[in-house]
């Protein structure tokens, strides 16, 4: 032994064994002859044994461990395969000794740790394929054998038939050990498996099995509950991340228990959470009305009226019933089977919310199509209708009515007026097309006194009065500061065209053609009383555009002639862009999620920047789609738009003709 | 310089031309100043003109409003009921058409407006 622990060589061990018992043998023949009382070769046998065991120093323990270890199959393919005669020699040599039969259980130990070694190493992370078959076969071909060997053979010295039961019971006990490591490793990386869903779904369908034999769910839930409490739960989470995980959770846990006592242990601490954020009701709404939403996904055939959640009846009659499972909460019941959308609308008490900001969203919506195209909100609204019931999305209704009616009236007016001439002014005489609005049904929009001077003023009295002609009974009241305008400014040396001006900014350039030069003061006063720094974002957006100069001391100048843009030369901060002016529950929320969007659209800079160069000028179209060739892209159109907007005023693209080219 | 506008696309709501705010502009430019007076509401049924009646589902010439010929300044004329015609229909009554209709139709009215109480007689238009 003192050689083996120099050497650490297995062989020694080996010989040792070997040469003990052959001393053993030698020494059991003559036994018989000096001592007749001794009970045969058993009380010999014992004898020797206990004399072995006390001389064997602790170190033989490892030493034994080593050299079993020796005979299983090792994962480490550099190693040599095991040697099946071998193995059976070895196995022969301790038995003879009877040292197999006192060191079971450090062999039974050994046998364990080496199969769920194996499980553990094989199957950490490998989600895309069932993996408890793979184990079950593997420890069939390899292990079983060498159960028979270490075992039966060897030890209890039985014949083939009765080998195969004795092996079967053991094998019994192992197995369970692997499929307790299998469940055990899928628990702990339950997170992220959940993360990959649907492309873990053999994981789960491997860990529900584990589940079932061994007795490991109120680990699940307990795992499952802490890592998302510590990695989804905190504020540093995205209210669409983690709706979408939560949704990933439901559909995973169903697969893996399709009562759902394990989903409603764990969704309790998200619904929590969920419903403290505020901008949760307006991410799943925005889902609700996506075309493609990954959200809601494949459910979404079969569209149900929204099911009650808050009404349990227990049916009494139903023959089949059972007994909720034993470890689900107190508060589960199982009849409670829900659609996803119904879950998520659950987190709150009433539906109202959700009607509230739908109404919303839509109105923001429609008031933004411009090119009479309603047909997607149409059909959105029916599908939602569906869903939440007539009566709450009755406003939604008299939306869509006004957007038809005021369409249809639209046109009537202008064919009154081509068919009574026009007048004084030319063809294209009122080149105004309104949305009329019933004030009482559309979400609240944020007033201004904004008055449009000049030709837009007299635009709006010439359509009120049509208006009034065609609808008898009804005038008009506009709504100045919603809107787009498209223009043309004949400038002495160059036309600039523009589409998408805000009206105020519209008002402004009007102002200045009638005179040269104002302050800022005097704009906002003339306009009927636009606050100064409304004023000033509107004048900025002249001045990125050169059309406008700034003289310092708040006065500003009108430039006929363009002047050349000075590359060095002082530049206002880039200002918060100037969208439509919809008041929304919190207008604070637009702006901080640009300047979050703007970082990380500063690495596509770099992409955009060689697509210029290459190509020249661009259309955002085009952008669009070659930065979706990479991988990471995940912007919207307009998410891109408003990003090269940014840039512009930086001084880094320039926007003409409808197309984006670098600045040299 | 020329500004030259080649498609304005602007949003409007739209009131009901009750005349009762003959001394503003007839095209009302989106002032600051709150026309929403909460005085513009149907007698029978407290919803605002712009709304539709309890009945109806969708506002406008769906849900008309009908008017009283009756001058309201006669209230102070000692001669409760005589009849004089409004000059510039500022002070009748208003109501939805169909409010005013299941008024009238209920016995308790027996044909009189429910402000005045005065024999209800629609207004032409």
């Amino acid at each position: 032994m003192n050689e083996y622990e120099v050497a650490e060589d297995l062989e020694v061990v080996n010989r040792m064994l070997e040469r003990v018992g052959e001393w053993w043998d030698a020494w059991g023949t003559y036994v018989p002859l000096f001592n007749p009382y001794l009970e045969g070769s058993a009380g010999y046998r014992r004898t020797c044994s206990i004399h072995l065991n006390q001389t064997l120093p602790p170190s033989f323990a490892r030493a034994f461990r080593e050299l079993i270890l020796s005979t299983l199959p090792s994962s480490d393919p550099e190693a040599p395969p095991a040697d099946p005669a071998r193995s059976q020699v070895i196995f022969t040599n301790l038995a003879n000794i009877g040292l197999l039969s006192d060191h079971e259980h450090l062999m039974g130990t050994t046998l364990k740790e080496f199969t769920t070694n194996y499980v553990k190493e094989n199957c950490a992370r490998v989600w895309d394929r069932q993996v408890w078959n793979e184990m079950k076969d593997w420890f069939t071909s390899t292990i079983q054998p060498w159960i028979e060997v270490a075992y039966t053979r060897t030890w209890m010295k039985t014949d083939a038939a009765d080998s195969r039961a004795v092996v079967e019971t053991v094998s019994v006990r192992y197995l369970w050990h692997m499929c307790e490591a299998l469940a055990q490793l899928r628990i702990s990386e339950i997170f992220d498996i959940i993360v990959d869903y649907p492309d873990s779904t053999p994981a789960l369908n491997d860990l529900k099995e584990c589940l079932f034999q061994t007795g490991t769910r109120r680990d699940l839930v307990d795992t499952l509950r802490a890592s998302t409490k510590k990695r989804l739960l905190h504020p540093g989470a995205d209210t669409k991340d983690i709706l979408t995980q939560y949704v990933s959770t439901i559909r995973c846990l169903r697969v893996l228990d399709p009562l759902g006592s394990l989903l409603f242990s764990v969704a309790d601490p998200i619904r929590q959470y969920l419903r403290e954020r505020p901008d949760t009701i307006r991410t799943i709404v925005q889902h609700l009305i996506e075309p493609k939403s990954e959200l809601i996904g494949e459910d979404n055939e079969d569209i149900k009226p929204l099911q009650d959640t808050s009404v349990l009846t227990d049916d009494y009659g139903d023959f089949t019933w059972m007994p909720e499972p034993a470890d689900a909460d107190a508060a589960f019941r199982s009849t409670r089977q829900t659609d996803i959308i119904s879950t998520l609308v659950s987190i709150y008490d009433s539906k109202d919310i959700f009607v509230k900001e739908l109404q919303i969203l839509l109105g923001k919506r429609l008031l933004e199509i411009k090119d009479q195209n309603y047909d997607a909100e149409i059909r959105n609204l029916e599908i939602l209708k569906l869903r939440f019931g007539d009566v709450a999305l009755q406003v939604c209704d008299v939306m869509m009515k006004d957007i038809t009616d005021s369409r249809r009236s639209d046109t009537q007016i202008h064919n009154l007026r081509s068919a009574q001439g026009a007048g004084e002014v030319g063809p294209n005489s009122l080149p105004i097309h309104t949305t009329v609005i019933s004030r009482l049904f559309w979400p609240p929009v944020q007033r201004s006194s904004l008055v449009m001077p000049g030709q837009f003023r007299k635009m709006q009295e010439d359509y009120a009065k049509a208006f009034s002609v065609t609808k008898p009974d009804r005038k008009i009241r506009f709504m100045a500061n919603i809107g787009s305008v498209s223009l043309d400014l004949e400038l002495k040396d160059r036309t600039v065209s523009l589409t998408d001006v805000t009206p105020l900014q519209a008002a402004i350039i009007e102002l200045f053609s009638s005179k040269e030069v104002w302050a800022s003061d005097d704009i906002g006063k003339e306009l009927g009383g636009v606050d100064v720094p409304s004023v000033d974002k509107a004048l900025e957006y002249w001045m990125d555009h050169g059309v406008v100069k700034s003289l310092g001391n708040k006065q500003f100048q009108l430039l006929e002639v363009a002047e050349e843009r000075k590359q060095g030369g002082p530049r206002p901060e880039p200002a918060p862009l100037t969208l439509s002016l919809l008041v929304e529950e919190s207008p604070g929320n637009m702006v901080e999620a640009q300047d979050q969007e703007a970082e990380q659209m500063r690495v596509y800079w770099q992409f955009i920047q060689g697509m210029l160069t290459n190509f020249g000028t661009l259309p955002t179209d085009r952008i669009h789609n070659m930065l979706k060739f990479s991988q990471t892209y995940n912007k919207t159109r307009e998410q891109l738009a408003a990003f090269l907007e940014a840039l512009k005023r930086e001084g880094l693209v320039d926007f003409r003709d409808g197309t984006w080219r670098l600045v040299k | 310089m020329k500004v030259v506008v080649k498609d304005w696309h602007s949003v409007a709501h739209w009131r009901w031309a009750t005349g009762k705010d003959k001394d503003k502009e007839v095209t009302a430019t989106g002032g600051a100043d709150d026309e929403e007076d909460e005085d513009d509401l149907c007698g029978i049924c407290r919803v605002p003109f712009e709304g539709c009646c309890p009945n109806c589902k969708v506002p406008g010439d769906d849900c008309p409003l009908s008017r009283s010929m009756w001058c309201s300044g006669l209230l102070a004329c000692a001669e409760r009921f005589t009849f004089v015609p409004p000059v510039h229909g500022k002070c009748t009554h208003i109501f939805h058409m169909h409010c005013l209709l299941k008024w009238i139709e209920s016995a308790a009215a027996k044909g009189l407006c429910p402000m005045d109480r005065r024999p209800w007689e629609t207004a032409d238009r």
